[in-house]
């Protein structure tokens, strides 16, 4: 959890995960950081709460999530592409996945 | 004694006003475009002024027709640039949302236009809420407008700064881990964040889904219990939202202290808290001592992990929020001869630093760790946080305590808080771990600078949460005098 240098290869890693370029300055100084960020919580992962139940959510019982399965109010082709960056024949338009593709 | 300009008036004594023809809604609505512009300039509370401007929207409301109004109807409010208005541009401070215009409006603010407010516009924040600042924007940092070297706070900082120099009368915020009520403290304004699921999060830009929550920032507590009687409602949009019968929040009425049992817990006071703020926050407990409560030291044990849970839990779930922001369908786009070029592109050159960071730290913590993950390891710390407080509120009615261990910090100084490493949000973010509803109340100064004190309710208890804040604002009232931004003139 603290080696440097393989905190340094798994930012590099969420960086590509999470979609974000680093240059290697960029790199150095988000590792520095987070090295800091991970550090903090040391004592925190240390705690012994195998038995403890987690808590992800704080809904109250009372809260009912299920609906019925009917269509409600829809954005629109209008609507949605009036946001879009970019937009071709009615659709939103992006590079090609793949290199070579298009 | 000079009669008070109409913006000085609270929310309710310019509904009062109203109700009673003293005055109409386009003077009020001229007299706070008078103050934005003689203040603007100088704080940065926008990131966008409404447009029609509030005079133009008062006009369309029509003359008053007395007590059927609603308290908010033709009163200028402010909304954090995080909460979606299908009439104004939404940009969470961030340039990769610069001019984006949502199809939809909140549901909270459609429930204000419903009730005739006025939208003076749209507040500055830190970028994507993550800081506690407000200078992470990326249009230009807010000051705080008792002194213009300091931050309001964050990551609402705009709203309260707008409420505290009298731009508007109320503002909305959101707060995953304080960014509500330690801008209210640092700009000596009132901030409520309730429950978790009481306000409709429908339209607000997720940060941390499982914290996040919308509140309100008055200069008074009744204030705050009018707009929360306007917003508090179920919202089929809202998977999380409560389906509790409905309160009369507006009939929340300073209680007699009288026997209410106020704990006070112990570990927010060995913890790093600078002495001038805690002489201040224990001067007010011991007012609502003298007024009648029964007050007791009492302790949150896992208090002290409390803000490492928070760290795990908001960058983990923000590092999945936030890989929407793509350009791809909207936002900012970058370049590149692949999709997957283009979307690195955008994220990298229009997300700012401290974003990256969290979004990182998030995607780190999410696939480290052997068995469980270190999002789940804090999750099962956040329960004992839960029933920390569930043991405390079986003794005691209300929790006392500091909102903010300090007053507002010299500008900059949070610029090595990389990843919330400070500690602005350490008597905060408890309180979202366990979902409560906390309200921070203005209880004296610290020099020149304005002290906060929250007061922490069991779940979906905003009355008794009102009821005791407002017997504090009567036993200490937070007298005008001592309101400086709201009286000054320029700074």
């Amino acid at each position: 959890m603290t080696d440097v240098s393989s905190l340094h290869a798994e930012v590099e890693k969420a960086a590509e995960l999470a979609g974000i370029q680093l240059n290697e300055a960029d790199l150095a100084l988000f590792t520095e950081q987070l090295e800091r960020a991970v550090m903090s919580l040391v004592s925190l992962l240390e705690l012994d709460v195998s038995n403890v139940e987690p808590t992800g959510w704080l809904t109250s019982s009372s809260a009912q999530v299920m609906r019925e399965d009917e269509p409600g109010e829809v954005l629109g082709t209008h609507r949605a592409l009036r946001m879009a960056p970019r937009t071709r024949n009615g659709y939103v338009q992006v590079p090609p996945v793949m290199k070579g593709e298009g | 004694m000079t009669l008070p300009e109409l913006f000085q008036l609270s929310l309710h004594e310019a509904g009062q006003g109203l109700r009673r023809q003293e005055f109409s809604v386009v003077e009020l609505a001229r007299s706070y475009e008078g103050r934005i512009e003689e203040t603007e300039p100088h704080l940065g509370s926008f990131i966008a002024l409404a447009e029609p401007s509030l005079s133009h929207q008062a006009q369309s409301l029509g003359p008053s027709t007395g007590q059927k109004h609603s308290w908010l109807w033709g009163i200028p409010g402010g909304i954090k640039d995080n909460i979606c208005t299908s009439a104004l541009p939404t940009t969470c401070a961030s340039l990769s949302l610069e001019g984006f215009v949502p199809p939809y409006t909140a549901t909270v603010v459609s429930r204000l236009e419903q009730a005739g407010y006025l939208c003076a516009g749209k507040t500055n924040l830190d970028e994507f809420a993550m800081g506690s600042s407000t200078e992470t924007s990326a249009f230009g940092p807010t000051v705080n407008p008792w002194d213009s070297s300091r931050v309001p706070g964050g990551s609402s900082g705009g709203s309260a700064a707008a409420v505290a120099s009298g731009q508007v009368a109320f503002a909305l915020g959101s707060d995953t881990g304080g960014s509500i009520r330690q801008p209210a403290a640092f700009c000596g304004v009132v901030g409520l964040k309730p429950t978790y699921g009481l306000l409709s999060r429908y339209g607000l830009i997720a940060y941390a889904s499982s914290l996040d929550q919308v509140g309100i920032f008055t200069r008074t507590v009744y204030d705050a219990a009018l707009v929360l009687q306007e917003l508090a409602a179920h919202d089929a949009k809202d998977a999380t939202s409560s389906r509790r019968p409905l309160v009369r929040y507006a009939e929340a009425s300073p209680y007699d202290l009288q026997g209410v049992r106020i704990g006070v817990p112990e570990e927010c006071f060995g913890l790093s808290i600078q002495p001038e703020v805690s002489d201040v926050v224990r001067a007010a407990i011991r007012a609502l001592a003298e007024a009648g409560a029964h007050i007791e030291l009492c302790s949150l044990p896992h208090l002290p992990h409390a803000l490492a849970v928070y760290r795990v839990i908001a960058a983990a779930e923000a590092s999945s929020n936030l890989a929407r922001f793509d350009g791809v369908a909207y936002g900012q786009q970058g370049h590149g001869d692949t999709v997957g070029t283009m979307i690195r592109s955008g994220r990298s050159t229009f997300i700012g630093d401290e974003v990256k960071r969290r979004i990182l730290l998030g995607t780190l913590l999410l696939q480290r760790g052997e068995g469980s993950s270190r999002y789940e390891h804090a999750q099962r710390v956040r329960t004992l946080i839960c029933r920390d407080y569930e043991r405390a509120f079986s003794r005691f009615d209300v929790l006392a305590c500091p909102t903010t261990p300090t007053v507002a910090l010299e500008s900059g100084q949070w610029a090595d808080d990389t990843c919330g490493l400070g500690e602005a949000d350490l008597f905060t973010a408890p309180v979202n771990l366990a979902g409560l509803p906390a309200i921070s109340v203005p209880c004296g100064l610290s020099g020149a600078l304005p002290v906060g004190l929250q007061l922490i309710a069991p779940a979906h208890k905003e009355k008794r949460l009102l009821g005791v804040a407002r017997a504090y604002e009567e036993c200490q009232p937070f007298d005008g005098n001592r309101r400086g931004p709201l009286y000054g003139r320029r700074r």
